[in-house]
């Protein structure tokens, strides 16, 4: 995927656990995983499995059977179990894929380090503050790998926008700017009423962060990642303004991050339009990188070829807009930028709608690298850093929201990872 | 039907304008390579974009002619 010790170091010291050479060493040998968490992404990570040739998903482990069903059949060699203790009692197994509602995650990924398994959890880290520390706590008093599934870390477009910001691509980077738009009401279909809080776990609050933790900490996680740093106060407002469905977490989020030194993420989420769909943006001084397109564009560009160039500003001259309000004032609509490739070659671009079927977003990279871990031992360095700070970030996000006042960083929650 | 008869010399006269149009449109591209400090190379990469303003150009020219043509036939029948 990369190349060079100095970028690993720089830019995203987590590949250095699985470069191709080291894959190269393990080619013959396979990790034993199991799934716990069999719904539609863990389902989605089984598909993924079954393509990393140095993985071997060996159980399945879910308390509803119909999505046990429906995973032991695209997968029938594994054993389906219903009890995840099982699974870690098993010694024959290497790691765990934890891909249960977020409320759970805490809890299994505890056992699960305690009963010395590898664990590839998905985001977020867990529902609570207390919980991200105990499982931060955790993970450094004991010798296994942790990942948390933040994909963009792993794609490419990312991983080379990031590099190039930080090579001054943009010039200094002055801000961010993140949204996720869909419209959709993010419910699942019930068959029976007493499944409700089950099956729909992200509309609750007892279960979920809701936009925040679903959605937001995959993003924050880039900003934290451009900045180098990490938010030291965050102010928003959050509201159910279109799904009044008995829902109890927001449909309607807009928050305000602030780093140390000024800089600032604005960050906005909806589920009833999704006219903006999904972008994260990191703002320079001299242009601005849209990662999730794989493009940036500059403020004064320079690689535009100069006939192209020189026609433009003829067109603008020559069809500018009439003043509406005397000739001293004219709107400043947006300039038509010229996106330019981060990454040569196709690359895979993902509008947001839905991330449980997303190809190529860096999701298959990062639980192969697990799979290696599983065999090498190698933990990736900052995975579990970056995890803990993005949750953090939306742990501290909801609570601003829900005390409607701004929210300091606190103390007691911060790790030796975190720069401010 | 009235026969319309193209000369040598009209030909001759609309190949000359042609080519006059696409020097001055590569002169445009000189110029915005040297106002935008853009690479020789775009004298020839940017071809299509100087085809393009010249047959934008030629076009031009024809409808300011034909106007012109027309202005000069009012004024002789004017002054006959």
């Amino acid at each position: 995927m990369a190349g060079g010790a100095a970028f690993l170091a720089s830019t995203a010291p987590w590949l250095s656990s699985c470069t191709p050479e080291k894959l190269a060493e393990v080619k013959k040998e396979k990790a034993r995983v199991a799934l716990i968490g069999s719904g539609s992404r863990g389902q989605y990570h089984i598909h993924n499995l079954m393509n990393i040739p140095h993985a071997e998903l060996v159980a399945i482990c879910d308390n509803y059977q119909v999505n046990l069903d429906a995973a032991l059949t695209i997968c029938p060699t594994a054993k389906g179990v219903k009890d995840y203790r099982e699974v870690l009692s098993d010694p024959t197994i290497d790691g765990v894929i934890i891909a249960t509602p977020l409320y759970n995650h805490a809890s299994i990924t505890l056992d699960a380090i305690s009963a010395g398994k590898h664990v590839f959890c998905e985001k977020s880290m867990a529902r609570t503050m207390d919980e991200c520390l105990a499982v931060y706590n955790s993970y450094v008093n004991h010798n296994v790998a942790l990942y948390y599934c933040m994909q963009r870390m792993y794609d490419e477009k990312y991983i080379k926008g990031i590099k190039q910001i930080k090579d001054g691509l943009i010039g200094d980077v002055v801000g961010m700017r993140c949204h996720w738009f869909r419209n959709a009401d993010w419910r699942r279909p019930v068959p029976s009423p007493e499944l409700e809080r089950q099956i729909n776990w992200r509309l609750y609050k007892e279960y979920s962060g809701g936009l925040m933790t679903e959605l937001a900490t995959h993003q924050l996680e880039v900003c934290n990642w451009a900045a180098g740093k990490i938010p030291t106060q965050v102010v928003g407002m959050g509201d159910i303004v279109y799904w009044k469905d008995g829902r109890e977490v927001y449909d309607s989020v807009s928050l305000t991050y602030r780093y140390a030194d000024g800089r600032k993420i604005n960050y906005e989420s909806l589920i009833s339009n999704k006219y903006n769909g999904m972008e994260d943006q990191i703002l320079g001084h001299n242009g601005t990188v849209d990662l999730t397109r794989g493009v940036y564009y500059l403020e004064e560009d320079n690689m535009i070829p100069g006939m192209r160039q020189l026609l433009d500003q003829i067109k603008t001259k020559a069809f500018a807009s009439i003043p509406t309000a005397g000739p001293s004032w004219k709107p400043e609509l947006k300039s038509d930028y010229v996106p330019h490739p981060l990454v040569s070659g196709g690359i895979s671009v993902n509008a947001g709608q839905s991330m449980i079927s997303a190809d190529h977003d860096g999701s298959d990279e990062i639980l192969s690298a697990f799979c290696q871990s599983c065999i090498t031992g190698e933990k990736a360095d900052d995975v579990v850093g970056e995890a803990y700070s993005s949750t953090m970030l939306c742990l501290l996000g909801n609570k601003a929201m829900e005390e409607g006042r701004m929210v300091e960083f606190p103390e007691e929650y911060k790790i030796p990872y975190m720069k401010f | 039907m009235k026969d319309i008869v193209i000369t040598g010399k009209m030909i001759k006269a609309e190949i000359l304008i042609a080519l006059g149009c696409l020097v001055f449109a590569e002169c445009l591209n000189l110029f915005a390579i040297i106002k935008y400090s853009r690479p020789v190379v775009e004298l020839v990469s940017m071809i299509g974009y100087v085809v393009i303003t010249a047959v934008l150009a030629y076009l031009i020219l024809a409808v300011i002619r034909l106007v012109v043509k027309f202005v000069l036939w009012i004024v002789n029948r004017i002054k006959k």
